[in-house]
């Protein structure tokens, strides 16, 4: 057995046991524990919620449920990406322990905090189910598209950990930037806003955000809002940029990794 | 792997660090489209080739930078060799440094069921071996507490447990035994004592070159990123040493003459040192030309009479840099007497290296009346004692004196021998121990 190497099972198990001890870690020091892993986001929800339809008089869309109910699908979303490439980034710098002086199988790291993201996501998808069921909605069958989105978003973002992490090994400004660029994407992104906002013809171009896709389909699947078809334009421009972004993050990662403990 | 191949076998085993001036630039070159090139190289290691049995305990010495840590890390397979290959049969585990792969915000358990993962090892596995981990690794309730919190002998004991206890095949310790008090450090070499005879294969790389005298089976030495010579450990200890103390690599056999570089000295060349000195009429010091000699020793003294020159004997052989606990030795030191002297006391002292003063005698207390000295006229004279010292270096003071309290030359820390380990033992001071079973 060559050191380093591990059966893709034995990986698998390692990468959930260290994406469990680091959501675990960081609500180590706190009483509420992992109920904070809802009521920062449920927070963060109700000042969204406050100033776009009281503040910015935001409408609820024409079909699908309340302003409130679209807004925390999107946002949902949004949280669980960008939660991800954040935490992605950090995945090599945040784990040095690893790195330095134990034969560790690197590619496992840009993978933590997609599974971590995707822990707290599942819990997010519960709160959802509870809002609707509160206000007296019901998911229709729709609701088990939610699964294939969640993993489609889970491969655009592993890509841009793989990409991000091994780039902030050696530029501290990456993950300075990163913190930017998630905020120009956010507004980018249909989540506070709705789509319907805009005349057809602009509506096409919003289709080459690759989330776009993501969370419209995630307002499909909970709101049985007008879907998008699967495989359509958008899904065709999601899933090129996720494949591109899987294969270049994961080329680019591979070229830097014997460098990192050198550096690091 | 057959059970016939080595445990690890380098071949023509290089590493090269790439020296930048940035991080930014070592990035532009790793993701360079024609990977073009702009870094300096400096060569960690140069063409290494070793072949480590199974059930070898193997030393490793070298001076810092000499590429020690960069030929574990490789065999760990934390760095990639740049050229040549490495190849490791059997699961590694290394004590590499003191917290490596260890998660300081997280508990000890949680550490150790992490790197049990790490290793490969499964949950049933793992449960089975953390009731061993906690028993040896002894701490109490600090497992569960957050390793940040740990002195640093818990987290040696934390370490070393989870190490030996996820069942390696090759063991690799980074001067790591040094940490913890004695008990433990007892109970880590019985361990790796038991370790050893399940056929298990052992690296221990460490400044200590006792423990390498002690435990090894073969040692190696590293200089500047070259295998200098694979052998014997107390060979490979005295070669090493000669490196510490005088800078430069003792001659290499002349390989172009096998024959006459292989022949072992003449027995008698002891005796002719021993003769030379004892037939020298020179009166200047000669003290600093011994290899024996400590430039920073601290002599002071009213004056009349003077140490002027040594000499060391283990039998026949001279100089002996290092010796085993208990070994013989003769002292032998000539003083220049500048005034007359009625029954001059000629003693000595053995300390070590924190200045415990251990023992010391002199001639009148051996109930030795010396003949007298006049001025001018040179004398020799001779200790014979076993150094039934525990290891580490130990330095001799030697003294000429008119009276008990006029001294007239004191060389303090003149001579420095260093002991190495026979056997395990504690204290300064191997004492004659006889034992009996008598029932």
């Amino acid at each position: 057995m060559a050191p380093g190497s591990t059966t893709p099972r034995a990986a698998a198990r390692l990468a959930w046991r260290l994406a469990l001890l680091t959501l675990r870690d960081r609500y180590a020091a706190t009483a509420l524990g992992g109920l904070w892993a809802v009521l920062q986001p449920a927070g963060l929800i109700a000042v969204y919620w406050f100033v776009f339809s009281y503040g910015l008089k935001m409408a609820a869309p024409a079909e699908g449920g309340s302003y409130f109910l679209t807004l925390t699908v999107g946002l949902i979303v949004w949280f669980f990406f960008s939660e991800a490439v954040a935490g992605g980034t950090n995945a090599v710098l945040a784990n040095r322990y690893l790195v330095k002086k134990i034969a560790f199988p690197l590619e496992i790291l840009p993978c933590i905090p997609v599974l971590a993201a995707l822990v707290v996501h599942a819990a997010m998808i519960a709160l959802v189910l509870a809002v609707m069921a509160a206000e007296g909605r019901m998911p229709s069958t729709a609701l088990f598209e939610v699964a294939y989105f969640a993993l489609a978003l889970a491969c655009l973002a592993t890509g841009l950990a793989f990409l991000l992490s091994g780039l902030a090994v050696f530029q501290g400004d990456m993950a300075q930037s990163i913190g930017i660029l998630l905020q120009i994407w956010f507004w980018l992104t249909p989540i506070v806003w709705s789509p319907d906002l805009f005349p057809e013809h602009i509506r096409g171009w919003l289709a080459l955000n690759p989330l776009y896709y993501i969370v419209t389909g995630y307002r499909h699947a909970f709101l049985d809002t007008p879907a998008v078809p699967l495989f359509g334009t958008a899904g065709a421009i999601f899933w090129i940029a996720a494949a591109l972004m899987l294969a270049a993050g994961i080329a680019v990662f591979r070229r830097l990794k014997p460098d990192f403990a050198d550096v690091l | 792997m057959s059970s016939s191949s080595p445990a690890i076998q380098v071949t023509g085993l290089s590493k090269k660090y790439r020296l930048f001036n940035s991080r930014h630039e070592r990035l532009l070159e790793l993701l360079h489209p024609f990977r073009r090139t702009t870094h300096r190289a400096h060569w960690a290691l140069a063409d290494i080739n070793l072949t480590i049995r199974r059930g070898t305990m193997m030393g490793i010495l070298g001076r810092n930078g000499s590429g020690k840590s960069t030929l574990l890390q490789i065999i760990c397979g934390v760095l990639r060799p740049t050229s040549g290959t490495c190849e490791v049969n059997g699961r590694v585990a290394a004590l590499l440094e003191l917290g490596a792969g260890f998660n300081p915000d997280l508990t000890g358990r949680e550490n150790v069921i992490t790197n049990a993962l790490i290793m490969g090892l499964d949950r049933a596995e793992i449960e089975h071996r953390l009731a061993e981990v906690i028993e040896f690794a002894d701490i109490g309730e600090y497992f569960d507490q957050p390793v940040r919190t740990y002195s640093s002998g818990m987290f040696m004991r934390v370490a070393f447990a989870a190490a030996i206890h996820v069942d390696p095949d090759i063991l690799v310790i980074d001067e790591a035994m040094a940490v913890g008090d004695v008990k433990f450090q007892e109970k880590c070499f019985r361990r790796i004592r038991t370790f050893k005879e399940m056929g298990k294969t052992i690296l221990l790389v460490t400044h200590d070159m006792s423990s390498v005298t002690y435990f090894c089976d073969e040692a190696v030495l590293l200089h500047d990123g070259h295998l200098i010579e694979v052998g014997e450990p107390r060979r490979i200890a005295e070669v090493y040493s000669e490196l510490l103390t005088t800078g430069k690599l003792p001659a290499p056999p002349d390989l172009t003459t096998p024959a006459i570089a292989a022949e072992a000295p003449p027995p008698d060349a002891g005796l002719t040192t021993l003769a030379a000195f004892l037939a020298d009429t020179r009166t200047t010091d000669r003290c600093a030309e011994n290899p024996l000699y400590n430039p920073n020793e601290y002599r002071f003294g009213q004056g009349g009479a003077a140490i002027i020159d040594f000499l060391v004997m283990e039998g026949t052989r001279p100089h002996p840099g290092q010796l085993l606990e208990g070994a013989w030795i003769d002292i032998h030191l000539r003083v220049r007497f500048d005034t007359d002297y009625e029954a001059p006391l000629i003693g000595f002292t053995l300390s070590n290296a924190q200045g415990v003063a251990l023992f010391g005698i002199h001639s009148g207390w051996l109930r030795h009346t010396t003949r007298p000295a006049r001025a001018g006229e040179t004398r020799c004279y001779r200790f014979r004692l076993r150094m039934t010292l525990s290891v580490g270096p130990w330095f001799i003071e030697l003294t000429v004196a008119r009276a008990q309290d006029s001294v007239s030359d004191v060389r303090s820390k003149m001579v420095l021998i260093e002991i190495l380990r026979d056997r395990m033992m504690i204290g300064l001071a191997l004492l004659d121990v006889e034992f009996t079973e008598e029932s």
